[in-house]
């Protein structure tokens, strides 16, 4: 580089400027325009997930306990087929306890649940009594 | 480089002003035609510099990247024909500058009507090589030409401008 080509070099047009500094200032300025713009949609996103987790309502929960293939077990039904299986169902249960109490009425006792099956004949009369009594 | 390691745009603006504005103004006639251009390019650098990733390409690169494309945008408006000769420039603003300051922008003043005189790559690789600092490598990736044949381009641009320079004084 010669001495012509150092002067060139050493040439700075940037002195002859005064926008250096007005023009960081417009720049700063847009720029933290720009970032609040950006923060704007940002907060407005949180504000309304935030409102809606609080007004969602309670997802719906089930009410019966599951029984076998996930049917729910309604309460104070028996199977109608359990008091022709009970002889099977009784030797099958753990636990059972049973009884035959006088006459003619069966008590047991299958997964800590007590049934009783009425197996006595009856006649109107004593049928009549019954309903009476209720 | 992640966003963590990238620089504030304000820290490139202080580090590279005087360079992009050199670069412009030994392309571009006039002051105030200057000061236009490098608004403009620093204004898309900044709407650019979020998405601009500093792997890809140095910072620099990128932001005479930028000016390049400022300053063609400029002649498009302009019209080159229509753009008017250094003597009708302010070089020195309001303010009389006095002594070596005087001489500086006297100096000045004679360069930036030369440049008038060459013809628009002589000019660009001339800004590329003096007003921007570059290498003749850089210039050759800016210029899209092998490395010596951008050596030689700015070697006959100087030497345009030398004369230009030798037949004024």
């Amino acid at each position: 580089m010669d001495d012509f080509e150092r002067r060139l070099a050493e040439a700075d047009f940037s002195a002859e400027t005064r926008i250096k500094a007005p023009l960081r200032a417009r720049l700063t300025a847009r720029r933290r325009r720009s970032h609040a713009w950006v923060l704007v949609p940002a907060f407005a996103l949180a504000a309304g997930l935030l409102l809606v987790s609080h007004r969602a309502p309670e997802p719906a929960t089930t009410a019966y306990p599951r029984g076998a293939h996930g049917l729910p077990v309604l309460p104070g039904t028996f199977p109608a087929e359990t008091a022709a299986r009970a002889p099977r169902l009784f030797a099958r249960a753990e636990g059972k306890v049973y009884r035959s109490a006088e006459g003619s009425t069966t008590l047991w006792s299958v997964d800590g649940e007590t049934y009783a099956l009425e197996t006595r004949r009856i006649s109107k009369d004593q049928l009549f009594e019954t309903r009476t009594r209720l | 480089m992640t966003d963590e390691q990238k620089p504030d745009f304000a820290d490139i603006y202080d580090r590279h002003f005087a360079r992009v504005y050199n670069y412009i103004r030994w392309r571009v006639s006039g002051t105030a035609a200057a000061e236009d251009a490098v608004s403009r390019v620093f204004e898309r650098a900044l709407d650019a510099w979020d998405a601009y990733d500093p792997a890809r390409a140095p910072v620099d690169a990128w932001l005479f990247a930028i000016a390049r494309n400022a300053v063609l945008d400029h002649f498009r408006a302009a019209g080159r024909a229509a753009l008017p000769l250094e003597a009708a420039g302010d070089p020195a603003g309001g303010d009389a500058p006095a002594g070596e300051a005087l001489e500086r922008d006297e100096s000045l003043r004679q360069l930036a009507a030369a440049l008038d005189q060459l013809g628009e790559r002589e000019r660009e690789a001339l800004a590329l090589r003096f007003g921007a600092g570059m290498s003749h490598g850089q210039i050759a990736e800016h210029l899209g030409v092998e490395a010596g044949n951008a050596a030689v381009i700015v070697h006959r641009a100087t030497a345009r401008l030398r004369e230009v320079m030798g037949k004024g004084s």
